[in-house]
């Protein structure tokens, strides 16, 4: 397990932050204050949020504008296992630096199968960072989200400060190695779902069921990316989980699933949010499926491991604004 | 492969047009295989889509590359790959329809200086996962 020690609470941890928000004012306050003190300290400071909440702070950075590097967090987190990947390659641009990012990672329209994966990514921050020097403050929106959500924050989140500044412990913080095992319950997939055991010489025959199945939704770019990440997961199973792999795939109104399951055991939880090195002939599969999927759910124990992938149609041109 | 399909009832061929390969590489990739089939023409591949042919340019200069390239037909590109040994190396990708990222990174392993690697009309996909993976690659890309 390349889990860290645990991430002690108190001054330690103190740098990854939860902001608990009811309205705009809150925000500003709290999100501006963080950003204030690390551009005064001559960090570089990344955020990302939902479009308008970018475009309030935006207004409100005034001539501070351009020390910040603002991006759309329903785009670039919309598959929150790729936020770590994001974070790491902002690290990696300011080597010797100490960065300060400000993520929120959920929003209300979120689904509860993305939140469970909001709060594993969450946990995994500290683990992630801890030790890189990098402060991260993560506001929630209590007006508008679910109250397990909330919840699932205060497990994650060492710190909690208030849009004042002021800072507090929070006492249900919660081991990331915990969270990560018991966070997202997969459900069993339908009873129409198409299944098949797939060894080294069914990959071809795997794409063809998966294209099938997603060709009426899907339109190509997007059903590439599918077959793509489907192979990759299969592939994995094949070479590290014991030679064949289990899937099954379905449709729903807007998406298609696929579930890849075999007998192997996945101990690393950062799988699949490193880069991997381009010339390692491992490591690279599960990088690569988070970015060709929308959502992945990856839950192994010691009596397998099942990869959970959704892809759906791309967004459409104007983007879902967070309210606010 | 040998050892995946010697208990399952699939069969997978592997195309090497014989005049367009030299000697050297035809006993190594025959070395490969269970079998050998004598036609010169083209053989249909395995059923499910999957297949991959794998056919030299007349010049020698690369390959043309048609069919799926996964973890089952790795082995044969990479034999293929292997054999090239001209200093600008192209391959014709436009009959290309899936290849992974283990493929890919075969492809790419060609890609050394002071090699140059031309692609001729590489899939969409294909470029997504060379700009995920190898971001900045001097690969060359040609596509109509």
């Amino acid at each position: 397990m390349s889990m860290p020690a645990t991430t002690e609470r108190g001054e330690h941890a103190a740098w990854h932050q939860v902001l608990f928000y009811e309205d705009r004012r809150q925000y500003v306050d709290g999100v501006l204050r963080f950003v204030d003190t690390a551009l005064d300290g001559g960090r570089p400071v990344f955020v990302a949020v939902p479009p308008a909440n970018g475009e309030l702070l935006r207004r409100h950075l005034d001539g501070r504008g351009e020390q910040v590097r603002l991006a759309d967090m329903t785009r670039l987190g919309r598959n929150p296992s790729l936020i770590i990947p994001q974070i790491r390659g902002f690290i990696d641009e300011h080597p010797g630096r100490p960065v300060s990012f400000v993520g929120e990672p959920a929003w209300a329209t979120r689904t509860p199968a993305e939140i469970a994966e909001v709060t594993r990514h969450e946990a995994l921050i500290n683990a992630a960072f801890d030790g890189s020097g990098a402060q991260v403050l993560c506001p929630y929106d209590i007006a508008g989200l679910a109250a397990p959500a909330v919840a699932d924050a205060m497990r994650t989140h060492p710190e909690l400060v208030d849009p004042a500044g002021r800072r507090q412990p929070s006492e249900r913080y919660t081991d990331p190695r915990t969270v990560w095992a018991d966070t997202g319950h997969l459900p069993s997939p339908p009873a129409g779902a198409e299944q098949i055991t797939v060894a080294r010489s069914d990959l071809g025959r795997l794409r063809s069921l998966a294209r099938q199945i997603a060709a009426p939704l899907l339109a190509a770019a997007a059903l590439d990316e599918l077959l793509l990440a489907v192979t990759e997961l299969a592939t994995n199973s094949v070479r590290h989980g014991g030679g064949t792999a289990t899937a099954t795939i379905w449709a729903t109104s807007d998406r298609v699933v696929c579930d890849v399951a075999d007998n192997g055991s996945i101990t690393d939880a950062l799988a699949g949010r490193r880069r991997p090195d381009p010339d390692a002939s491992t490591g690279r599969g599960l990088w690569l499926v988070n970015h060709l999927c929308d959502l992945v759910q990856l839950h192994s124990s010691r009596h397998g491991t099942r990869v959970r992938i959704t892809v759906a149609p791309p967004l459409p041109a104007a983007p879902f604004s967070a309210g606010t | 492969m040998n050892e995946v399909f010697a208990t399952r009832p699939a069969a997978t061929i592997c195309q090497y047009q014989r005049q367009r390969f030299d000697h050297a590489l035809l006993s190594s990739v025959r070395g490969l295989h269970t079998d050998q089939l004598g036609a010169e023409t083209e053989a249909n591949v395995q059923g499910g889509g999957s297949g991959l042919s794998l056919t030299a340019l007349p010049d020698g200069t690369g390959l043309h590359i048609d069919g799926e390239a996964d973890l089952a037909t790795r082995a044969a590109l990479h034999a293929a790959l292997s054999a090239l040994d001209a200093e600008v190396v192209h391959l014709r990708l436009a009959g290309l329809r899936f290849i992974d990222a283990g493929c890919l990174t075969e492809i790419m392993a060609l890609a050394q200086p002071p090699r140059h690697l031309v692609l001729h009309d590489p899939p969409r996909i294909m470029q997504r996962m060379m700009d995920l993976m190898w971001p900045g690659n001097a690969v060359e890309k040609w596509s109509p």
